[in-house]
């Protein structure tokens, strides 16, 4: 038995791993706090989180259900309008704290079987539906990222590919977001200077407005002879999160003309949390701000020519927004 | 680095009798991080160990490496809905890699021998965690420098019990940031480069003294010779420490495994 001895400590240590408290009540103050230990868009968003806890805290007590629970933290949750925030639990729909994503208006207003089928020749699909790669007529390349990662290298490679290109079309409509560092890696081929892009800071710690330094982002030049072409992007209220830092990325560059309406305006990295009792919630932690301090977190990203499909237009065949960026085109 | 490795290697080259050691087995993990859940975390997988000991007139040099892979998870898999898809919850997968120099004064005589000195033991973890529609990935990088004793008893003619222990004095440690994923954090994965981005993680870290840094750990291996060169290894471990900041982790692994131990 005197060997068990030095086990002592061990035990101890493993016993620490007790469970969380898992009540409904108990539940809600965990994902209150950590929202106000967490959340990076308090102020950027007008959200005045004390006056949240006060009304929906008083909607749970010991007798409270699931059903109560979840209707209570969704419609606190929904407070926010941010599309990085969501929320998922055994047997429901999983919940997104944006309008845009959650009741999907304006949705039919982009098709890319439209784009594919009405207007593209030689059309390339990319590796794992990254990219739809084609051209509008002669010397007008188009290319639609749904989501962005390294499917964006294929940037790289326009004027190889379209050696007589006058301008290119870059779609990010839906484009559902991913890691920005791709694109602005990709986008070092188009510029012959390094661009600070960016800036984000991130909660460090539980005090609200506790963020730890601005952190630049750029892109970086790698070549002394940068792809020369214009740009012509597109962009809707779907396009969020990595693909709106993109669109800041893009815009930076001296010939871009969007076309289209704001981004969704949830820019922040996001990230996955767990409550006590086993239901998973994300939230964003971060500001961002384009160099010039423009915030576009919460209203997104700005257009030069406001512009929306009409739906039924669309079905009949016509993208009005493609049709425009071919005419913005030089 | 190869510098270093040679530097490490080089009494193990000069030194008069040899032992590798190869093992597998399984590790059980139990992890409590408020970094990444305020729930515990449970979950075994398979382990992989190499070590290599050479005991010298005077000294004992060990180097041992190893992995460890585990699907841990705080509940049963459960399914939602995504735009009307039905999805499902998955583990989490963490991998584990463990490198560790000692090197001991040896004492004793032919019933038992025990060296006393110091390591450096480097313990690293991937840490890519499932919340169902998002994930999160978190590491840790401790390099511990330590006290270290290793005991070996002759039990009987061929049947030999090592036990090894050590507890940090000081650790170079490396953590996840507060919400995992600052501008730091996505700045050294910028280019998905698995190797130099753990490099990153651990330059990123610090001295920490036990206080924000707590770990014990405990080896017994148990040897039965079935030739002079050879020998059939059971061996165990149990690995325990708690990390206080940035948030509170703490974490215990048990393992066993079996292999062979050959004498050169």
């Amino acid at each position: 038995m005197r060997a068990l001895i030095p086990l002592i400590p061990l035990i101890a240590i493993a016993s620490a791993c007790t469970p969380p408290d898992d009540s409904a009540v108990a539940t809600f103050d965990h994902v209150w706090e950590e929202f106000d230990g967490m959340y990076g868009g308090f102020d950027i968003r007008g959200v005045d989180w004390d006056a949240e806890y006060d009304t929906w805290r008083p909607t749970l007590d010991e007798q409270s259900t699931d059903d109560d629970l979840w209707e209570t933290l969704t419609g606190m949750l929904a407070v926010f309008d941010d599309g990085h925030i969501g929320m998922s639990a055994p047997g429901r729909e999983y919940f997104n704290g944006n309008h845009v994503i959650r009741d999907k208006p304006d949705d039919d207003a982009f098709d890319i079987e439209v784009v594919k089928s009405e207007y593209l020749t030689d059309v390339e699909i990319g590796p794992w539906d990254g990219y739809v790669l084609g051209e509008l007529e002669p010397g007008l390349p188009y290319v639609w990222f749904p989501w962005v990662d390294d499917n964006t290298y294929v940037l790289e490679e326009i004027e190889e590919r379209y050696p007589d290109a006058r301008a290119l079309v870059i779609d990010l409509r839906h484009n559902g977001g991913g890691s920005f560092t791709y694109p602005y890696w990709a986008l070092g081929m188009w510029t012959g200077q390094d661009l600070d892009i960016h800036q984000s800071r991130t909660r460090s710690g539980p005090e609200r407005g506790e963020f730890d330094d601005w952190f630049t982002w750029p892109i970086q030049s790698r070549t002394d002879d940068p792809i020369d072409l214009p740009i012509v992007l597109l962009t809707d209220s779907y396009t969020i999160s990595a693909g709106e830092r993109m669109v800041l990325g893009l815009q930076a560059l001296p010939n871009t003309t969007t076309i289209g309406v704001r981004t969704n305006g949830a820019l922040a990295t996001s990230i996955g949390r767990e409550m006590p009792n086993g239901w998973f919630f994300n939230l964003p932690t971060q500001e961002i701000r384009r160099m010039d301090g423009e915030i576009f977190e919460a209203v997104g990203c700005a257009v030069d020519i406001e512009l929306l499909n009409d739906p039924e237009v669309l079905a009949a065949g016509t993208d009005e927004m493609l049709e425009a960026a071919m005419a913005a085109a030089p | 680095m190869t510098a270093l490795l040679l530097l490490l290697l080089s009494p193990l080259a000069s030194a008069a009798d040899h032992e590798l050691d190869l093992t597998v087995g399984v590790d059980h993990i139990q992890r409590q991080d408020e970094l990444m859940s305020p729930r515990t975390y449970r979950g075994t997988g398979p382990a992989i160990a190499i070590g290599w000991t050479a005991r010298g007139d005077r000294l004992t040099h060990k180097l041992n490496l190893g992995v460890e892979l585990a699907k841990i998870r705080s509940q049963q898999a459960w399914e939602y809905t995504r735009d009307g898809d039905t999805r499902s919850t998955h583990p989490t997968n963490v991998t584990f890699a463990d490198l560790q120099y000692a090197v001991g004064g040896q004492l004793g005589g032919e019933r038992w021998s025990l060296d006393l000195g110091g390591t450096v033991a480097g313990h690293f973890e991937a840490l890519p965690w499932d919340y169902g529609h998002y994930g999160g990935s978190g590491y840790v990088g401790a390099f511990e420098f330590a006290p270290w004793a290793n005991l070996r008893l002759q039990l009987a003619k061929g049947h030999s019990l090592d036990v090894e222990g050590w507890t940090p004095a000081v650790t170079w440690l490396s953590r996840s940031p507060y919400a995992l994923h600052d501008g730091e954090y996505i700045w050294h994965n910028r280019d998905a480069n698995v190797p130099l981005v753990i490099l990153r993680y651990i330059g990123d870290g610090r001295v920490v003294s036990p206080v924000r840094y707590a770990a014990g750990h405990l080896r017994l291996r148990y040897a039965i010779d079935l030739h002079p060169r050879w020998a059939l290894l059971v061996s165990t471990r149990l690995d325990a420490y708690h990390a206080a900041s940035p948030r509170p982790a703490t974490q215990l692994q048990l393992g066993a495994s079996a292999g062979l131990r050959g004498r050169f």
